[in-house]
């Protein structure tokens, strides 16, 4: 039995600095667990900090018919990089203006050299500005700010929400997100299988839902009864739906997973390891090192590794 | 360690599963032998640390978790990290890095709720030979299977070892790998200092044609489980 792709975007609402998914009919609020996420408020603002701006060299190019020579003359992996192609290379604003390099690339010498390489000369086709041009780190995330950026610092190619764009990628293509009513009767499971167990609220369960075949397993930490350490609901529901599986490759790569506490360490990374799409939890780790909610690390979207999964967090255990 | 990277290479014969082997070492004898059996068991968490933390007898982990050692021939992952300090093991000894899972991955502000004495880089070398020869072995299973025939295998180059990521300083560094009574402390010093590895390459340790140890060892590892639940009773009689 497949499930038909559902495709909704009425959730989206990322307009301000927080970074939610919104369901728009019943008003409801899933947090986006991403550390990234605090980088990119930086895109809302008008004023950037000293430290949140890019040092480029740059030179004033004086034989406006040699332009097309600059681009490909100086071999910069930095402005090559996509996580920079908003910055336009030339700026018309005064004179005809053009980034060369990161600051720490080359030096002006060097910059020199390879400029003569292409027939390009000194105080005759360019000169060299002493000043570095100085660049937001991040894109600008309205198309406002965009044009309060180009103005101010260099100017920028419009490209949309950046965040936006990722996050209907990732929901949208990726994941083909759920509608609320579906998260809704999941989170009724589990509330049930907490009654039914006789659970508190201090009992982590934990819900693999297959987004392709529409079933579910619930399943809870037996520490106590196995009388070993590490039968977390997590580890013991991987172990419990890999040995039932059947095809040949070791992968959970269908699953959303649904748990009731902010996962450890050893968790977080059964979970990577098992390549899942997506974790939604309830309450939020109380240790001082937390895995997925951190200031600035999260184990879900840790760029060493070589899988990520998005993290979201929303109350939904009945107390 | 020598038997464990003997093992290694005897695991990679099989050519099905990563040749990544844990020992549980209690009271001078191994107690477990495990491999990682993530294709066979379809399961991307079954790694040989798992595996033997598993396997033990209920509450024997629990009981004498101070006393055991893991052995392993590769850096335990961040999961397997993350188990070890759950079951609270206090020693660990492994020969290579792990650059793609490795716990030194983990930024210092989470590596540091980290009390495992972790003795790194014993036999690096010949692990990291046991590696390479399994990636040069063609994927069998692999819907289009890559050649490799043009690779060989390299001896002599080894990446730079990070000490300074897995010692908080030098002399951290010299108390838990030396010996401070019979070492040299200026060798320990260039060693730490120019990242340079431990020892040369043993060349006996990677020779595939060596003799098969895992049926010995596990026969060995049988009868000490068969031991132990005499003395066990014993022992509370007489407490």
């Amino acid at each position: 039995m497949k499930a038909k792709p559902i495709f909704d975007v009425s959730f989206f609402d990322i307009d301000n600095e927080n970074s939610v998914i919104k369901f728009k009919d019943d008003n409801i609020n899933f947090n986006i667990i991403h550390p990234s996420c605090l980088e990119d408020t930086i895109g809302y603002k008008e004023n950037v900090e000293m430290k949140h701006l890019l040092r480029f060299r740059q030179a004033q190019i004086l034989d406006k018919t040699k332009t097309n020579k600059f681009f490909n003359a100086i071999d910069s992996p930095f402005l090559k990089d996509k996580k920079y192609s908003y910055i336009k290379r030339v700026n018309t604003s005064e004179s005809l203006r053009i980034v060369l390099c990161a600051d720490e690339e080359y030096t002006q010498v060097e910059l020199n050299e390879f400029l003569k390489k292409k027939d390009l000369i000194e105080n005759v086709d360019y000169k060299m500005i002493n000043k570095l041009a100085s660049i937001p780190k991040y894109p600008p995330l309205s198309k406002y700010i965009n044009d309060k950026w180009s103005e101010r610092y260099w100017p920028m190619n419009w490209k949309g929400n950046i965040k936006e764009n990722k996050l209907k990628q990732v929901f949208l293509n990726d994941y083909q997100f759920l509608k609320y009513p579906k998260f809704k009767s999941l989170f009724d499971v589990i509330n049930e299988y907490k009654i039914n167990n006789k659970l508190t609220l201090n009992d982590h369960i934990t819900l693999f839902y297959n987004n392709k075949t529409d079933e579910y397993d619930v399943f809870k930490d037996t520490q106590k009864v196995t009388k070993f350490a590490l039968s977390h609901s997590i580890i013991n529901g991987i172990d419990h739906l890999c040995s039932n599986k059947n095809s040949d490759d070791y992968l959970l790569q269908d699953y959303f997973v649904i748990t009731t506490h902010e996962p450890c360490q050893m968790c977080c990374m059964a979970l990577l390891h098992s390549r899942i799409k997506l974790l939604l939890f309830d309450t939020y780790s109380h240790k001082q090192v937390k895995m997925l909610s951190g200031d600035d690390f999260s184990l879900a979207s840790y760029k060493p590794l070589n899988w990520e999964y998005q993290v979201l967090q929303y109350n939904f255990l009945d107390s | 360690m020598r038997i464990l990277t003997l093992v290694a290479q005897e695991i990679l014969k099989d050519g099905k599963e990563m040749p990544i082997v844990t020992f549980l070492v209690f009271q001078d004898k191994i107690i477990s032998l495990k491999y990682n059996k993530t294709n066979e068991n379809k399961n991307g968490i079954h790694h040989g640390e798992y595996l033997s933390f598993k396997d033990l007898p209920i509450g024997f982990l629990e009981k004498h978790k101070e006393d055991i050692t893991l052995y392993v021939n590769v850096e335990p992952c961040i999961m397997c990290d993350g188990m070890i300090k759950l079951v609270g093991l206090n020693n660990v000894v492994f020969s290579c890095e792990n650059e793609r899972f490795g716990s030194s991955l983990l930024p210092n502000l989470v590596k540091n709720t980290n009390k495992i004495a972790m003795i790194p880089f014993i036999y690096r070398k010949e692990a990291i030979v046991t590696l390479r020869q399994f990636y040069l072995q063609e994927n069998k299973n692999a819907p289009k299977t890559r050649r490799k025939e043009g690779r060989t295998l390299d001896f002599e180059t080894f990446p730079n070892i990070k000490w300074s990521s897995y010692f908080t300083d030098f002399d951290d560094f010299y108390r838990t790998i030396f010996d401070t009574e019979y070492m040299d402390r200026v060798l320990a010093e260039k060693i730490y200092y120019n990242n340079l590895d431990l020892e040369p390459l043993d060349l006996k340790l990677i020779q595939p044609n060596s003799e098969p140890l895992i049926e010995g060892i596990i026969n060995d590892i049988n009868n000490f489980w068969e031991a132990w639940r005499e003395p066990k009773r014993n022992k509370i009689s007489i407490s």
